[in-house]
């Protein structure tokens, strides 16, 4: 045995070594049975338990016996359990996810203010997505296997599907939702999809559902009768667009002076169109022309003072309008300017010629003060060379351009951006931007040339967005994807919500906004007018409001409803699918069905259209509402208290609107309305005897209406109850 | 009890066993002197390798994609330092060339070295020579793994541990060649001098060998070393090629 031993130094070094040994399989042993879920889950059980016990002492004290045995039992079991991992695994999904190993307050609504990882998933979403059915990955990625904080929230590298931070959650609501317009909970992603649309991203990216658009930007074939220094106003806008209008909705290219008078060398060298009459502006005035563009609503989109936006960039900012355009041009254009390019925004105002060349000579008069940079001698640049930069910076994705007419942008298709992993995106020479989608996107899109090497010369202009607009468009783009999920996990979009989706592309494209209060905001040109009636009517629930039939007629052929206004709806040359998809889209956003409306409360028996009738005499209708067709405006009455025709009815409302309206008119559309509360005050407590037998009978007799209600000859008729008086709305305070 | 005296005692036992051996004075016994250290060893292996899987997790790597080149595709590391010779050598010589030289070279060991008299003896003093050039090839095969395993990015560019891996493309780097008339004069010095000067230096070991072995033991030697003095020409002077022939570069 002794021979064993061998040289101090050797004992020495084992004496230290074996313990250490000992140690070191002690500490693993401890660490792979020590997960850091369980500390958790013991916090968790404190937190339930104290939590519990203070509702337990809650009911004693208020003397609940259910409660108290409901708590008493939460409580006792939760004593006895014991750490475990919870799972869910969904088979047809291929998920298995642990997150509420540490997450356990998932559906527990006891804790809906706590901090992350105790906190409560907001119920109404989970309601709509069962936890036992979706799981959590498909919607938030991440590890869902992991048991660490770091590995299940996917941050470790590699993992494709990082954890995505809640300001861009909303990109997975499209991954199944194929429109989200009109989700609740999916508001983010889609006004990202309104951005996209509304600032012609989809000019150049391509992704579904938009190759019926037409070209986002006006033709540049016929630029040089339209403009009046054609050379110098092409240079300046390929240049800096913001140097010939400081609103202008074109992003910056950031091209050298020799670029852009290559471009505009090519573009002079077009092929010439007709040239454009000039006309004689003797015999009108300007003033008459701005009395007339205020009146007819110009001003809804335009603007004309630097700094003062329009209803959208892309509507031109008229300021400098007179240096820009030639008058023969702006003659041409306002006649018609869809016989110029086909697939304006701007409509057909109905205009007689003078009204017309007053406008002409009103817009003329606004000219630059500082001229535009001087273009370069053109001839030296030869128009190749700017056919050339024409196709690299893909111009014709936003414009029509001779020669580009089958060109299609080369750019990275959008369209399954979702699934990109994240190391095919570029960082190129970036420090500064962490190694996540949306920080490469958001960057991306605050500086489209941050990615620029030596070797490669990024072309994406840079657009003017605000932080929000730029949030929402990094979660639409996150979440472009075909479905990937099972079909029946997948929302596809019927007509109803493909209408939507079209219509609140053709809204903005449309400005609609410009004239008419939609989304709760505003009409653009409501800022001009004191009076509300004024202001041509909201858009929110329009749907709802109105016939389908109607609206349908409306839009292809816009009758005057409301005489008392100065603006009249121009004619936006709809087509019947157009306006089709309008009509369906304004229904699907008012969540009501077309062609029908309620028939059944429009039939009605003779004594209660009788009854209706004299309802409708007593409580003074006629008294702001015009009741015989083509009835002039009433005079000596409040401009304010001039409200709508009735006599259409019939064909115009919906017959469960009205009696929606007669009951809470400021609930349905808003505090502004001049409509009394007759029925019901502002709590819901009955004004009347019989309030909904009234409103019905009334609602009936509209639908039947032919035209004003003759008074009984001599007769005041009686009340509808005893010791009701008779109303005068004139009087009354709003 | 004193330890130094019992070794002595031990070494200095008139034992047969130990006399049979032709165990010297300072000699030990190969249990439990050896057999212990190598215990240790191991002991102490086993630690470190316990610690580093306790702190370092398994790398993940992302998901295998047919469509997709990985940026470094890297070797298993055993063969990272083959890989690494990949920058300094033609493709045949750093994949086919110098592994077969190695694996021949390994190979004729027992051949070359027939010296009976260190046989059962671990020690450094009866073959500084083998065991020095031994482990001069094996440390250049480990650093070369070392750096190709933790020291090389994306395109194979060099990074060091603190800094951060960017997908730069490597700059091209100006490299020359020696032109043929002088490489071949080189590669002839280098081989000529290092046959001819050992042998008129250390004529013992000429005189051991006998001139075949000699020959074969210098020509894998300096074989060897033309791999550290290549790298090393290409690293300071930008040396791509030393010979250029019509068959073969190195």
């Amino acid at each position: 045995m002794r021979m064993m031993r061998g040289t101090p130094g050797m004992r020495w070094t084992f004496a230290i070594l074996s313990p250490l040994f000992l140690l070191t399989v002690a500490y693993a042993v401890y660490v792979e049975s020590n997960r850091p879920w369980q500390d958790l889950q013991e916090q968790f059980k404190q937190l339930y338990i104290e939590r519990v016990t203070k509702l337990l002492q809650e009911a004693e004290s208020q003397k609940a016996a259910t409660e108290q045995t409901r708590w008493k039992r939460v409580r006792d079991e939760l004593a006895r359990t014991q750490p475990t991992l919870a799972q869910l695994y969904i088979e047809e999904l291929k998920v298995v996810d642990r997150c509420t190993t540490c997450h356990q307050a998932v559906e527990n609504p006891l804790f809906e203010k706590d901090p992350h990882p105790f906190r409560t998933h907001p119920a109404a979403l989970l309601k709509q997505h069962e936890l036992n059915r979706f799981g959590c990955t498909p919607c938030h990625d991440g590890q869902g296997l992991a048991t660490t904080v770091e590995g299940a929230h996917g941050r470790s590298a590699n993992w494709p599907t990082p954890l995505l931070p809640s300001a861009y959650l909303q990109a997975t609501c499209a991954r199944c939702h194929e429109v989200t317009q009109g989700l609740a909970g999916a508001e983010l992603v889609s006004k990202g999809d309104d951005v996209f649309m509304a600032g012609g991203c989809y000019g150049c990216h391509d992704v579904p559902g938009v190759s019926y658009l037409p070209k986002y930007s006006p033709p540049l074939s016929v630029l040089k009768t339209k403009l009046s220094d054609p050379a110098s106003y092409i240079f300046t806008v390929a240049k800096d667009p913001t140097r010939a209008n400081p609103d202008a909705a074109m992003p910056q290219f950031s091209l050298t002076d020799e670029e852009a008078g290559k471009i505009a060398a090519f573009l002079m060298s077009l092929p010439s169109e007709p040239a454009t009459e000039s006309v004689d502006l003797s015999a009108v005035s300007a003033t008459d022309g701005e009395r007339l563009y205020k009146e007819r609503g110009c001003r809804g989109c335009h603007s004309v003072k630097v700094g003062e936006a329009g209803v959208s960039p892309r509507v031109p900012n008229l300021a400098f309008i007179g240096s820009k355009v030639t008058a023969g041009w702006l003659d041409r254009w306002l006649k018609d300017p869809k016989a110029y390019n086909a697939d304006t925004a701007m409509p057909r105002i109905e205009l007689t010629d003078p009204e017309r060349l007053a406008i002409v000579a009103y817009l003329v008069t606004l000219k630059r003060t500082e001229p535009l940079d001087k273009a370069p001698d053109l001839s030296r640049f030869d128009p190749n060379d700017g056919k050339t930069l024409v196709k690299n910076y893909e111009c014709f994705g936003c414009h029509a351009i001779p020669g580009f007419e089958q060109s299609r942008p080369a750019v990275p298709d959008l369209s399954e951006f979702a699934r990109k992993p994240v190391d095919e995106l570029d960082f190129a020479n970036t420090t500064d931007v962490p190694r996540t989608k949306w920080d490469w996107l958001r960057r991306k899109l605050v500086d489209p040339r941050a990615y620029n090497t030596d070797r490669i010369a990024l072309k994406m202009p840079r657009s003017k967005l605000t932080d929000e607009e730029t949030q929402a468009l990094v979660v639409r783009v996150l979440g472009f994807a075909k479905p990937a999920l099972p079909a029946r996990y997948t929302v596809a979009a019927g007509t109803d919500r493909r209408a939507l989706h079209t219509m609140r592309w053709m809204i903005d494209h449309l400005n609609c906004r410009g004239c008419h209060k939609l989304d709760g905001k505003a009409a653009h040109v409501a800022q001009f007018y004191e009076r509300k009636n004024m202001v041509p009517p909201s858009l929110d629930g329009v749907g709802g409001r109105l016939q389908g039939q109607y609206t349908y007629n409306f839009l292809l052929k816009p009758q005057q409803v409301r005489p008392w206004l100065t603006m009249r709806m121009p004619t936006f040359g709809f087509s019947e699918p157009q306006a089709q998809t309008l009509v369906d889209g304004l229904a699907t956003a008012a969540r009501v069905s077309n062609p029908y409306t309620a028939t059944a409360l429009a039939a009605a028996d003779q004594p209660r259209l009788e009854k209706g009738r004299r309802r409708f005499r007593h409580y003074k209708c006629a008294q702001c509402h015009p009741t015989k067709a083509d009835a002039p405006i009433p005079e000596g009455v409040d401009p304010d208290d001039v409200s709508i025709n009735l006599v259409p009815t019939k064909t115009r409302l919906r017959p469960e609107w009205i009696k929606d309206f007669l009951a809470k008119p400021k609930e349905l559309v808003g505090p502004d309305t001049r409509m009394p509360t007759v029925f019901y005050t502002v709590d819901g407590t009955p004004k009347v005897d019989h309030p909904d037998e009234d409103i019905l009978a009334i609602t009936a007799y509209m639908m039947n209406m032919a035209d004003m209600p003759e008074p009984a000859a001599g007769a005041e008729e009686a009340p509808p109850s005893a010791g009701e008086k008779a109303v005068d709305w004139s009087n009354m305070q709003y | 009890m004193d330890p130094g005296g019992e070794e002595r005692t031990h070494a200095a036992a008139p034992a047969a066993a130990s006399q049979s051996a032709g165990l010297r004075s300072t000699d030990v016994e190969v249990f439990p002197y050896l057999v212990f250290k190598e215990f240790l060893a191991a002991l102490l292996v086993s630690i470190i390798l316990l610690v580093w899987s306790l702190a370092i997790d398994a790398p993940l790597l992302p998901e295998a994609d047919p469509g997709k080149t990985e940026n470094p595709a890297k070797a298993p590391w055993y063969f990272v330092g083959l890989q690494e010779l990949l920058v300094y050598f033609d493709p045949w010589i750093a994949g086919v060339g110098i592994p077969t030289l190695i694996i021949v070279g390994l190979a004729v060991i027992p051949y070359l070295d027939t010296t009976r008299s260190a046989t059962g003896l671990y020690t450094f003093q009866r073959r500084r020579l083998a065991i020095s050039q031994f482990m001069a090839g094996f440390g250049l095969w480990w650093v070369l793994i070392a750096v190709g395993q933790f020291l090389r990015g994306p395109n194979w560019q060099f990074f060091w541990p603190w800094e951060t891996w960017t997908a730069l493309a490597p700059e091209e780097e100006a490299l020359w060649s020696f032109p043929w008339w002088v490489g071949l004069p080189v590669v002839c010095a280098y081989f000529g001098l290092g046959l001819a000067w050992p042998r008129r230096r250390w004529r013992i070991l000429y005189e051991r060998l006998g001139p075949s072995r000699y020959y074969a033991v210098m020509t894998l030697m300096l074989l060897m070393y033309a791999i550290p003095i290549k790298i090393l020409l290409r690293l300071m002077f930008h040396v791509r090629y030393v010979l250029m022939t019509p068959w073969f570069n190195i």
